[in-house]
């Protein structure tokens, strides 16, 4: 291993490497900066480029856009509390707030070494522990898969203080609408009112940009003033930089979403979007302050923005010990993987373990090309926030339409503005929107382990999980445990007194 | 400023004359290949590899247009529906063009909304088993699931997909009833067999081969009757039709379609690009690099071919669908 | 302490579900504060709370109030909008097997499953019974006096109300005006209603960002946007994109 190890560094030692993974990092990070466009997208244009390179190039550049577009998406989720990918959406909760404190720019950094530090720590212990992951990876079934979400659900709701039933409200109908289309099991479609776009499901980007976008944009419209920072914000402090001891107070939380996100990037099928919400719920949840927590807090930022970076580097573990991708990108790279002649299986480290080893080194270095990177492309982003709204609010919006627009056809277009119009008025009502993306992503995951796991149990889940199944079994107790704990907790209280949480 | 917005008016103005002075003929402007996919998959990889070629060849740029949802009717009814003008043709498989319109109420006729341009390749199913399990050729298989209803555990990629259909043809053909797992996907899929939960799986070749080689796998049978005979590592797998089950014949094909309504000369132009690019050697080192074989069938050709397969399918679903 | 609509007191239906635990938190009136904006009345509840700016901002007398109760315009609202959930919901969940189309397949099991009905009306059920509860709270919250309608609210809704028909036209047009003409007329409508009034810093503006964006879409980025299904307008637009190709060499 050592001796691989040796060879690899040796592949690094070339600087045109690095100028592709910066080339990859910067566009990754305008791509995902765009509402709607996805880093999927990007990757897939950009794929004949990195097929006329070698591997050593290609590769590493393709993952440089992928990382980009993680963080690009923090952008838009804290300048204007639009998610640029999924994986922001939990940035959105405390992100705009910051904005308006005249914050941005301290949020911006913190997202950027948050992001950095999560997604190099993780791919540095991908690296060491490749092999027990990819063990784990086939201990992780449909049961394990279905225990886990119903496990990350209690806790992100545990945390989720104001919303009471209004945020239930909500999860509910996100998962409701998480519902409509095909279903996993026998293939019949659901509540599609006959409409062919629905078949598939709602598509996600439409409905992410229409929940996100418009009331945004509505809600900036409606207010008379002036930018998107606040009125009684000194314009001189605004747009300050992130102080080291600001940074400092939210290092056990970077540490804390770390091991998360590492942990979700091995469940299939959960993702960078709940880790991230995880990540929020946890930071939270250990917070010595949790009140802060809503109102603009900078340890909210760095809660997610670890998790859902870290969530990269076990990810790459199931697509190259096994050559199966996980998900869409991981699908991408496996495509390039095999256009470069490398075949992601269980040969791949005999075959071509130094090259492998190469580009998972390059991957942690990406981190720290992104960090050069990304401070100096934050500041035209912090200070562009400044402008009137006159000019950033048709932007916005032309941008978001074109996000949609992307994506296919004028149909998701009616999506988008329902969902918009409609999440504009929950949010109106003081209905929280965050659950809402929660329960729809999750609905058919939820609903598909289910059945899975009573199929492979032939109806007998009871004996399934807790005899054949154990980490299943482990984490649905600990879920149970966990509420019990909380109503007990609650009801600890003395009466009449309110709950410090 | 002023300057400047006279120059942008000069130059709207200079534009609008470019076009009154070429009548150009087909194509004159972009044509859009619809993909009723998501980015990453198969169709979107190979979509990268052939575009700048046919775009060579047709001498307008060819561009990618990614509409996936409604389990592939979304990209297919928007081209069944678009301008048959020949700007807009479609890239799928035949699951989508001949199984998935007849599962349901489409807004399209399946058999006449389309006529073919061509046919990139087809490849055949194989039946894989986890090496554990107790049987090791298809008559095996097939007694040990008679002995044990309901116990084997055979896992798809989603219902009418293109693991789905040799499966249910299977299933069917061997009289047998085993418990049908669904998959969101060919990965997942593939990582169920190798953890032991699932027993079997219809998957293509490039997928199993580095699982077969490290003896995770075992092959038992390739549907269809022609064997892989030039093939490394597949080439002693029995075909479907050696071990008597010849309706087990299901191919994924790629294809390229076009609306109906285009004119004959226009498809005409598109059949004869997609020739001329078959015999490109550029076109079969491509498809060699992802690791995929030509099998080229011309328009003309895939139009009596895609007849017959729809009535086929057509049974198919009668007989497995729910009623 | 003033209660407001939504909130539930201590012992509600957090454990029957897994979604989330009903929590009533100390420091409600935190809500709602001025965010530090010129508009001291925030009604939005954005996703995780609304935003205390808290050194930077003075609490309006008024801020306070609202915390405590809405107005009667929101109230209402609140009302209608928490009875429209319970019935689309109540309905969802007794229909739901009529909604299951067909086109999957039968199989014969020995053991049953998961209907493709269960779920999905598990998930109804609770969301009509959440939502009757908010409803009577909220029918609460109207009986039970309201302080005086807030001055700023009818404008507000007013000029959000203008926005969304902007963005509703927008949206109509893009297909047959095409991406380019609608997105100018957009933006020029929303720049000139939120005050934007000098022609000189306006028309560069309008003209110059829908073309960029198509173009670089197009061209570099290879994702089509709609092209106006009016042929005149149409034609301009292929010949301004194929004149930026050939001055960009793209």
């Amino acid at each position: 291993m050592l001796a691989t190890l040796g060879q690899s560094i040796e592949l690094l030692l070339r600087w045109d490497i690095y100028l592709y993974i910066s080339a990859g990092l910067v566009v990754g990070m305008f791509v995902g900066a765009m509402p709607g466009l996805t880093t999927i997208l990007a990757m897939a244009v950009l794929l004949p480029i990195s097929f006329k390179l070698e591997p050593m190039l290609g590769i590493p550049f393709l993952i440089g856009i992928y990382k980009g577009g993680i963080y690009g998406g923090s952008i838009p989720a804290i300048l204007v509390g639009i998610p640029g990918t999924g994986a922001s959406i939990a940035t959105t909760i405390e992100g705009p707030k910051l904005t308006r404190q005249g914050k941005g720019r301290k949020a911006l950094e913190m997202a950027l070494y948050a992001s950095v530090i999560g997604d190099a720590a993780s791919d540095i212990l991908t690296l060491l522990l490749i092999g027990l992951i990819a063990k784990i990876i086939l201990l992780i079934g449909p049961p394990e898969v279905f225990a886990i979400i119903i496990f990350s659900l209690i806790l992100i709701a545990s945390v989720s203080g104001e919303s009471g039933i209004k945020g239930a409200i909500s999860a509910c109908i996100g998962v409701g609408l998480g519902f409509v289309g095909k279903e996993s099991v026998d293939g019949e479609a659901r509540m599609t009112f006959g409409l062919d776009a629905l078949v598939g499901g709602i598509p996600l980007i439409p409905l992410v940009i229409g929940i996100f976008a418009l009331p945004e944009v509505l809600e900036a419209v409606e207010s008379r003033a002036r930018s998107f920072i606040g009125e009684t914000v000194d314009p001189r402090k605004s747009g300050e930089p992130l102080r080291w001891h600001e940074f400092k107070k939210s290092i056990p939380t970077i540490i804390r979403s770390t091991w998360i996100g590492t942990g979700i990037g091995m469940v299939p099928g959960v993702g960078q979007v709940v880790a991230a919400f995880i990540g929020y719920s946890a930071a939270k949840r250990a917070s010595k302050h949790p009140e802060t927590f809503g109102k603009g807090e900078l340890d909210g930022i760095a809660g997610p923005e670890a998790a859902n970076n870290a969530v990269n580097g076990p990810t790459l573990v199931p697509l190259l010990t096994l050559g199966i991708p996980g998900d869409n990108i991981t699908a991408i790279l496996l495509g390039a993987f095999v256009a470069h002649g490398m075949r992601p299986g269980p040969q791949i480290f005999n075959e071509q373990g130094a090259l492998v080893y190469a580009i998972l080194i390059a991957a942690v270095l990406a981190n720290v090309l992104f960090v050069a990177l990304a401070y100096v492309l934050l500041k035209p982003f912090a200070k562009a926030i400044q402008l009137p709204k006159a000019y950033l609010v048709p932007a916005i919006l032309a941008l978001a339409f074109v996000g949609t627009l992307s994506t296919g056809s004028a149909s998701d277009l009616g999506i988008m503005m329902v969902a918009g119009m409609g999440a504009y008025v929950l949010k109106k009502l003081r209905y929280d929107l965050a659950p809402m993306i929660i329960g729809f992503i999750l609905a058919e995951p939820i609903e598909l382990r289910l059945s899975q796991s009573i199929l492979y149990a032939r109806g007998d889940l009871a004996n399934f999980f807790f005899v054949q199944r154990p980490i299943a079994s482990f984490f649905l107790l600990a879920g149970i445990a966990w509420v019990v704990a909380m109503i007990y907790y609650r009801y600890r209280r003395v009466p009449g007194q309110p709950v410090i949480r | 400023m002023r300057t400047l917005r006279l120059l942008s008016l000069a130059a709207l103005s200079a534009a609008l004359v470019a076009p009154l002075s070429a009548r150009a003929e087909y194509p004159d402007r972009p044509i859009t290949v619809v993909i009723p996919l998501g980015a990453g998959g198969s169709h979107d990889l190979h979509a990268r590899g052939i575009t700048p070629i046919l775009s060579e060849i047709l001498g307008q740029p060819v561009v990618v247009s990614l509409v996936p949802g409604g389990a592939g009717m979304k990209g297919t009814t928007q081209v069944a529906k678009a301008n048959a003008d020949g700007y807009t043709i479609i890239f799928t498989h035949n699951a989508f063009d001949q199984i998935t319109p007849q599962t349901r109420k489409v807004e399209f006729d399946p058999l006449t909304a389309f006529k073919s341009v061509a046919r990139i390749n087809a490849s055949e199913p194989l039946l894989a088993a986890r090496s554990g399990v107790p049987y090791k050729s298809v008559p095996e298989l097939i007694d040990y699931a008679k002995k044990n209803p309901g116990k084997v555990n055979i896992g798809h990629t989603g219902v009418w997909g293109v693991g789905f259909i040799p499966t249910m043809q299977f299933i069917k053909a061997a009289g047998i009833k085993v418990n049908l797992i669904p998959h969101t996907g060919g990965g997942p899929a593939m990582r169920a067999v190798l953890a032991g939960e699932d027993d079997l799986t219809f998957g293509f070749v490039t997928q199993y081969r580095p699982h077969y080689k490290a003896g995770k796998l075992v092959m038992l049978a390739l549907a269809g009757d022609k064997p892989l005979k030039d093939d490394p590592d597949f080439n002693g797998v029995k075909t479907m039709t050696q071990v008597g089950y010849p309706n087990v014949d299901f191919t994924m094909d790629r294809i390229f379609m076009a609306p109906a309504g285009v004119p004959a000369d226009r498809l005409a132009k598109l059949r004869k690009a997609f020739d001329d690019m078959n015999k490109s050697p550029k076109f079969h080192a491509f498809l060699k690099s992802i690791g995929e074989k030509t099998d080229y069938m011309s328009g003309a050709d895939y139009d009596v071919y895609r007849t017959k397969r729809m009535k086929q399918f057509a049974d198919l679903i009668k007989e497995v669908g729910s009623k | 302490m003033g209660t407001r609509t939504g909130i539930p007191d201590g012992n509600s239906i957090g454990n029957r579900r897994s979604q989330t635990a009903a929590e009533p938190r100390g420091g409600e009136a935190q809500r709602a504060l001025s965010d530090g904006t010129q508009d001291s009345e925030r009604d939005g509840a954005r996703a995780g709370g609304d935003g205390s700016d808290a050194p930077a901002v003075a609490l309006s007398a008024e801020a306070v109030e609202q915390a405590v109760a809405p107005s009667p315009l929101m109230a209402g609202l609140d009302v209608a909008v928490a009875a429209a959930i319970a019935l689309v919901a109540a309905t969802l969940t007794i229909a739901m097997p009529q909604l299951i189309a067909s086109g999957g397949i039968d199989t014969e099991r020995d053991f049953a499953t998961l209907s493709s009905a269960l779920i999905p009306r598990m998930a109804f059920g609770i969301l009509a019974l959440l939502s009757v509860v908010v409803l009577l709270q909220a029918v609460q919250a109207v009986r039970g006096g309201i302080s005086r309608p807030r001055s700023e609210e009818g404008g507000r809704l007013l000029r959000a109300g203008v926005a969304m028909l902007i963005a509703v036209a927008y949206a109509s047009s893009v297909t047959w005006l095409g991406y380019i003409l609608s997105t100018m007329l957009m933006t020029a409508a929303m720049a000139w209603y939120l005050g934007l009034r000098n022609p000189l810093a306006f028309v560069p503006g309008v003209i110059v960002i829908p073309v960029t964006i198509r173009f670089v879409f197009e061209r570099l980025l290879l994702i089509s946007l709609p092209r106006s299904s009016i042929e005149q307008i149409g034609v301009v637009e292929d010949a301004v994109l194929r004149f930026l190709s050939q001055l960009l060499f793209v």
